[in-house]
């Protein structure tokens, strides 16, 4: 090796190191999880959440779209006709059993997009973890939420609505 | 795939050099190996340091993809695809809407065109990024490693805003895109394209000129000509050769007949040119973004028919008879979509074409009678993705 | 796509010296040009075509039972200087299907050839190394086959099981 390449080794060497060195005084790029917790955008699909009306009544309506057209086959829906002096739901029927196997469900969005009442809504909760199998199987009680946009995704927004200029 | 015991058995027999007086040794590399970039296994049979013979097994991540399509609806199949090339996957997606548009006969609105180049390039720098951290990690260089998934992170929350998800982004359809681009969106990506230019210059002057990592690239993993066409490599192992071979050129697909941008080429066919032609691609797909957001039309995203992206829950979308082949300059090289429609809703044969299955392939050209650390640079060279080999 | 002349001249070359070659010629949805030439020119095609498509790109195969008893192999070409695509096409009964190796032209059909033996079962006559690619050894069968099902199981929820397998919630269903 020739003093001109030793000399050329040398200095992109130091050039490298210059770099290296200069990330030393900048502010750090991680977050300081799970004490810190990155909030996503609000196009982010996470965990579901089944929302009700303002009186406390089921949105859905037991129409297995999002059953049907979920890739995975992660949602089971069993629809019972809505009891007449208490009803559940504002449709002749409502969803007696809903279930979400968690581990099978791949996030895809497809049961957002087809539910026609705006029911099934992906919130951007992204811890999603169990112990066991039977943890990560969502009932109708852990899906649905208190209020309605309780998971602060609001469905409208995901449609395109909020479009650029 | 074969079986451990008698292809070490009959390498064994094969394989003593009597020249030397030593006998040669038969070494599993993989697929559990920190550099095999996923579960590639390589039964290596060494002479010494050198290697002798060698033959990629293959099949650890093999999911049936091209099967389970044959049961979904060409909807549904989106989803798989993008799992099959889990570090593109937009590319992924562009080539399967591209294959099925054309066998539906749809054309897709220019707005969306775009949008599909945007994300696609982006995904190839992903891609491409994903690429040089780990590779520089198996030389040791754990810093651009750091560097360069830093970056990705920030394509990755692009993406995540755009489409809700960072790997798995599902974002084109059948038709046009999921959803249009939110607001804010150039704003974020012209800032993006900043910052990613200067980082390119800095992978730059952290590598090209390091006498350590040229000396671990020059030189290794040499193809020819002959070999890539003789193999059917393409992408950057082909440019690295000196041929001039882009499917984005060549039979430009979506709206890539409106950007003007350069197909970088090399001619040494070794693991530094291919180096060097991935950080030049990296360059080019930043100048096709930045044309592309400034040229984007306005107008609808999706095609007027709603029964084409948004199609009956219970039915979905009835394909006319008929084939549909269409290739795609992935960030590996060209990758084949064979899409065939049955009059049904669902395809008769789903056919892709990894890149990435040739050039496993072609690596005993590479690696044998070479170091076996060069064979890790030189599998490293190729951008295997097992996803894509073994689909 | 662009007009491909070069795809007409091959085509022009293939017809002049092997006359009766080529059973069927069709435009696919694509654009491209595909040819359905005879099981046993397609090795004289291939060499014919070789030199101005030097590359064989693909090689893979589609189960055609619904309509007839044939698999459909094809084999698409590239061109390097002036971009064009070549698509051939065998027909392979399905049955002891038998085909002659490209591997010797091409060695890239080596692999190629072996994913399909694997899937499809066909057999590749002149193979240095016919075996299985990416199922294991002792697979039983051949999965791209139509007749081979897909292994599925019903999805399991609390207390039950789904009563549809993930495949039958949307059959199958024509226009």
């Amino acid at each position: 090796m020739s003093v001109k390449n030793a000399f050329e080794g040398i200095s992109a060497i130091l050039k490298g190191m210059k770099i290296t060195f200069s990330y030393l005084l900048k502010e750090p790029v991680t977050i300081q999880y799970p004490e810190v917790k990155r909030k996503p955008y609000s196009m982010f699909r996470g965990r579901h959440y089944l929302r009700l009306w303002e009186d406390g009544k089921d949105r859905c309506i037991a129409c297995h779209l999002c059953e049907i057209v979920c890739p995975a086959q992660a949602i089971y829906v069993k629809d019972a006709p809505n009891p007449e002096h208490n009803p559940i739901s504002k449709s002749p029927r409502y969803a007696a059993d809903f279930q979400i196997n968690m581990l099978r469900c791949i996030f895809v969005g497809d049961c957002e997009e087809v539910c026609p009442v705006d029911c099934i809504v992906l919130s951007d909760e992204y811890e999603i973890s169990g112990y066991t199998r039977d943890e990560m199987i969502y009932t109708k009680a852990q899906l649905s939420e208190s209020h309605p946009g309780a998971s602060g995704r609001d469905p409208m927004l995901k449609r395109g609505e909020g479009r650029m200029d | 795939m074969t079986d451990v015991l008698t292809r070490q058995l009959d390498l064994q027999r094969i394989g003593t050099n009597p020249e030397h007086g030593t006998e040669t040794m038969v070494l599993n590399l993989g697929p559990h190996h920190p550099s095999t970039h996923g579960v590639l296994r390589i039964v290596l049979e060494l002479d010494g340091e050198v290697v002798v013979k060698s033959e990629p097994v293959i099949g650890y991540l093999h999911t049936g993809i091209e099967k389970e399509c044959e049961y979904r609806t060409y909807h549904q199949i989106v989803p798989l695809i993008d799992r099959m090339d889990y570090l593109s996957s937009l590319n992924e997606e562009m080539g399967f809407i591209q294959a099925a548009e054309r066998l539906f006969g749809i054309q897709a609105p220019r707005r969306a065109e775009y949008i599909r180049v945007i994300m696609a390039e982006f995904s190839r720098i992903v891609s491409h990024m994903v690429w040089l951290g780990t590779s520089a990690l198996e030389l040791n260089v754990s810093s651009v490693f750091m560097y360069t998934f830093r970056d990705r992170e920030m394509i990755l929350d692009l993406f995540e805003f755009v489409s809700g998800a960072r790997m798995f982004p599902r974002y084109f359809r059948i038709g046009g895109v999921l959803r249009d681009l939110p607001r804010g969106f150039d704003k974020m990506a012209r800032e993006l394209i900043l910052h990613l230019r200067a980082q390119i210059k800095e992978y730059d002057s952290l590598l090209t000129k390091n006498p350590i990592w040229k000396m671990r690239n020059v030189g290794v993993g040499v193809l020819t000509t002959e070999q890539c066409l003789a193999y059917g490599a393409t992408g950057p192992v082909l440019r690295s050769t000196g041929v001039a071979y882009d499917v984005r050129k060549a039979f430009p697909y979506s709206a890539y007949a409106e950007f003007k941008f350069e197909v970088p080429t090399k001619t040494e066919g070794d693991a530094y040119s291919r180096y060097l032609l991935r950080l030049a691609e990296m360059d080019q797909s930043l100048n096709i973004i930045e044309q592309a957001l400034n040229k984007l039309p306005s107008g609808p995203f999706v095609v007027a028919d709603r029964k084409v992206w948004k199609p009956h829950p219970h039915k979905g979308l009835f394909a006319p008879v008929g084939e549909s082949y269409v290739t795609i300059e992935s960030p590996r090289g060209e990758k084949g979509y064979w899409v065939i429609g049955d009059g049904s809703n669902k395809p008769l044969r789903m056919r892709m074409r990894a890149p990435s299955f040739a050039h496993i392939q072609i690596l005993p050209e590479m690696i044998n009678g070479h170091y076996l650390g060069d064979a890790v640079v030189a599998i490293a060279s190729v951008d295997p993705v097992l996803g894509d080999v073994d689909r | 796509m662009a007009e491909q002349p070069l795809v007409d001249q091959v085509v022009e070359k293939i017809r002049a010296k092997f006359s009766g070659a080529i059973e069927q010629e069709e435009v696919i949805r694509s654009g491209y040009k595909q040819l359905t030439i005879k099981k046993s020119s397609l090795l004289d095609a291939l060499r014919l075509a070789k030199t101005d498509f030097p590359m064989l790109y693909d090689l893979t195969a589609a189960d055609y039972l619904e309509r007839e008893p044939f698999f459909h192999v094809i084999y698409v070409m590239n061109s390097i200087q002036t971009p064009a695509k070549l698509f051939l096409k065998v027909k392979v009964e399905r049955e002891n299907s038998l085909l002659p190796t490209a591997s010797k032209i091409f060695p890239m059909a080596n692999w190629f050839e072996r994913e399909l033996y694997d899937f499809y079962g066909i057999n590749f006559e002149g193979h240095p190394d016919l075996k299985r690619l990416l199922m294991p050894d002792d697979w039983m069968g051949h999965p791209l086959r139509k007749e081979y099902a897909l292994t599925e199981e019903p999805v399991e929820f609390k207390g039950l099981l789904s009563d549809k397998l993930p495949s039958e919630v949307i059959p199958k269903q024509y226009d």
